[in-house]
């Protein structure tokens, strides 16, 4: 049949009433039509044939009785009361088994993401170490790669009159790590600065003093921490709360104190007992109360932790220490990663040859503990674990603005990063890198694009440190200054206004601001009216534009 | 409140054999026509329609009354026609044209114009051979018994797409099968 209206005469039921336009129509192309004439004769007879009963001459309700049993549905049969029953309940068994039904594949989702995420581990964290696809997942399933900034704040320590005297006396560091978070650290505007960056990740340095038990602010401190990590959320920006100043010795201590022998330096997390319970029973604080913060990335349990000598215990007592302060963590927190460092130094055995920085010169040690510097990690035996390290290669370069750097040589440190990553099980990496202000912008530039080029190569998440530190006459802001921003606090105790120029209150100030540089940063950046804005970018600019390059980068 | 049909299954379910003898009589009728158009057979159609009703009484506890009837009852007959016939192995013709034959009488006045009738009928009703034993089925249920595309489905164990394709087809080849008559001027 090749009419067009085929399937109209097809689809015409005989019995069912159709407009009269549409009849008008098909009586009129039938008369014309042969084959759709033939079609609908057929069908019409066929149909109406079908349709006619056949008369029916024999009742066979009789024979069917005889056939059955009366009596069937009066015996209480089992099989027929199962029927009635389920037959009853029907309504609620659907609703039970709809119910029943949704619980397992919400089950079987939970199960199945967890075991997408990690082998052996269970949770509903926003962001895994994925071992199958080699990379940290967010909540959403999409590998990340994190690239973020250091938030330091001013957990380093602030000179405290009467307090930092004494302890400059003593040898020791005198700027006195905060017990509260001063407000100038995380403000409005800053939090706008840090959105407008591109990162998709912060570092938020805390100092042990914050969350220590006996410190009466540590919920309010605690507080405010969560509130700055939800606020981080909301910008889809995940926080690392990374420990920056642990009880006992840390690396801030370590350059002044690094000059006496072992015995007499202030001890580690891992020499001392105090100190150690001290450091878990912070993280556990922490832990219990940022469980189920979201868009926490995880916990940096130490920033540059020193294993100690042989005779506090060494390399054995470091890995039993820092795989016990995990576990605590793990206890209370099975979810969000934990970020464990390399260790950064070695406190030399008796009879081990060191770099004595006192003389300069390579010496054998007899018991005073001298520092060697070497790096590596120690195995965390949990599952969820990034390791990090800290880039500064070459360190005199980036630290001192000595020398030149090398591409090639940079590329081999982060192969023997990679090599320990891939040996370990294929374990995840994350570092934290800087260049200090004592290298020109462009130096510092061109030293950041190398290594954010390996990084992006070699796939480890990245953390710029820093997004911002304090700067001041008594600051010193080359060697020392590693962030994009400055904030000057201090200018209403160090400068006066006079004959219409901003000018520093007294020589002795004057003299502090040119040692550290300070006078020309002040000229060029800070010498305005507007007291307000205290915070500048210095000649970062260039330095800005090339991470928030690397940064917005997907 | 309950259909009839509900409350006479209600009461055989109670052990009221008479309201079973009830439902055999709101049903027999119609599906004894459907059996016959299957198998042309009389007996045969009687002794499958016993079968039908004593599985329906059998079976009754199992029914879901969120189903409709009917469509319950069709499914059981349209089974044990198809095991009926299976040990029989053979399928049924369906020319039953003698039960009709009083009726071509009334449409011509004269003997030879009806039997030309009776030769054409005869003729277009025996195009239902060429169908297939499932798609004469299906035509049944859809023009004998009227049911719905979603009670075609229900029956048969198919979607109702499924079965509204499945008419459409049998509707063609028909009409192809029609038109090959034609042609050859049998028709």
């Amino acid at each position: 049949m090749k009419c067009r209206y085929k399937e109209e005469i097809l689809n015409l039921d005989m019995r069912i009433q159709i407009s009269m336009e549409k009849m008008e129509f098909l009586k009129t192309h039938i008369k014309t039509c042969e084959e759709c004439r033939n079609a609908y004769t057929a069908l019409f007879l066929l149909e109406n044939h079908v349709q006619k009963e056949v008369p029916f001459r024999v009742n066979v309700s009789k024979k069917v009785l005889m056939n059955i049993d009366p009596n069937y549905y009066k015996k209480k049969r089992p099989h027929i009361i199962l029927n009635s029953t389920l037959r009853r309940i029907k309504p609620v068994l659907k609703t039970a088994c709809l119910a029943t039904a949704v619980f397992l594949v919400v089950l079987i989702f939970i199960f199945a993401k967890a075991n997408l995420l990690n082998h052996s581990y269970y949770g509903n964290s926003s962001l895994q170490w994925n071992y199958e696809n080699k990379g940290l997942i967010d909540e959403n399933g999409n590998i990340i790669q994190l690239k973020g900034i250091m938030l330091t704040n001013n957990v380093w320590g602030n000179w405290e009159d009467g307090v930092s005297e004494k302890l400059q006396k003593e040898g020791k560091n005198p700027m006195v790590p905060p017990s509260i978070q001063d407000s100038w650290v995380l403000t409005e505007d800053d939090f706008n600065r840090i959105k407008a960056l591109g990162v998709n990740c912060v570092g938020y340095g805390i100092n042990y003093q914050l969350f220590s038990k006996d410190n009466i602010h540590r919920v309010d401190n605690i507080k405010k921490l969560k509130s700055h990590i939800a606020r981080f959320n909301a910008m889809k920006i995940y926080t690392v709360v990374s420990l920056l100043v642990p009880p006992g010795q840390s690396s801030y201590q370590e350059p002044i104190e690094r000059m006496q022998p072992g015995n007499l330096r202030t001890k580690s997390v891992f020499e001392d007992t105090t100190y150690y319970h001290q450091w878990v029973e912070m993280w556990k604080f922490i832990a219990t109360e940022l469980s189920d913060a979201k868009g926490l990335a995880g916990y940096d349990i130490l920033y540059q932790p020193r294993i100690p000598s042989l005779k506090e215990g060494g390399t054995q007592v470091f890995e039993e220490r820092m795989n016990g302060v995990c576990e605590e963590i793990r206890k209370i927190d099975e979810e969000h990663i934990l970020f464990v460092q390399e260790y950064r130094s070695r406190e030399a055995n008796e009879g081990e040859i060191y770099f004595d920085s006192n003389t300069n010169k390579m010496k054998e040690d007899s018991g005073e503990q001298g520092i060697i510097w070497m790096s590596g990690f120690v195995k965390i035996h949990h599952p969820n674990i990034v390791y990090t390290f800290s880039f500064y290669d070459p360190f005199d370069f980036t630290y001192n603005g000595k020398g030149s750097f090398d591409k090639n040589d940079m590329e081999a440190t982060i192969k023997q990063y990679v090599s320990w990553a891939k040996r370990a099980g294929n374990v995840p990496l994350l570092s934290y890198y800087s260049i200090a202000r004592v290298n020109s912008a462009s130096c510092r530039t061109t030293w950041i694009e190398t290594a954010n080029a390996l990084y992006k190569e070699y796939k480890i998440s990245a953390i710029y440190s820093d997004y911002k530190s304090p700067m001041g006459s008594y600051i010193d802001s080359q060697k020392d200054f590693f962030s994009l921003f400055g904030q000057y606090n201090t200018r209403e105790k160090e400068i006066q206004y006079k004959n219409s120029t901003y000018l520093f209150i007294n020589s002795e100030v004057e003299a502090a601001a040119k040692k550290n540089g300070f006078d020309v940063i002040f000229n060029k950046y800070f010498d305005t009216s507007n007291q307000k804005e205290s915070v500048s970018l210095l000649d970062n600019k260039i330095v800005l534009d090339s991470l928030k390059k690397f940064w917005k980068e997907k | 409140m309950l259909r009839p049909e509900q409350v006479y299954i209600n009461k055989t379910l109670l052990g009221d054999i008479e309201a079973f003898e009830c439902l055999i009589n709101m049903h027999q009728g119609q599906l004894f026509s459907f059996i016959y158009k299957l198998t042309s057979s009389r007996e045969d159609s009687e002794e499958i329609l016993q079968d039908v009703f004593v599985k329906v009484y059998n079976n009754l506890f199992r029914y879901d009354n969120e189903y409709s009837f009917s469509t319950w009852i069709y499914r059981i007959a349209i089974n044990t026609f198809k095991n009926a016939y299976k040990k029989k192995k053979n399928t049924p013709s369906l020319l039953f044209i003698e039960d009709f034959e009083r009726e071509f009488a009334y449409i011509s006045d004269t003997p030879e114009a009806a039997f030309e009738i009776k030769e054409f009928y005869n003729e277009i009703i025996n195009l239902l051979n060429y169908l297939k034993e499932d798609e004469k089925i299906i035509f049944m249920l859809k023009y004998f018994k009227d049911f719905t595309y979603k009670e075609i489905g229900e029956v048969i164990g198919i979607s109702s797409e499924s079965a509204k394709m499945k008419v459409y087809r049998c509707k063609n080849t028909l009409v192809e099968k029609y038109n090959v008559l034609k042609k050859r001027g049998m028709v």
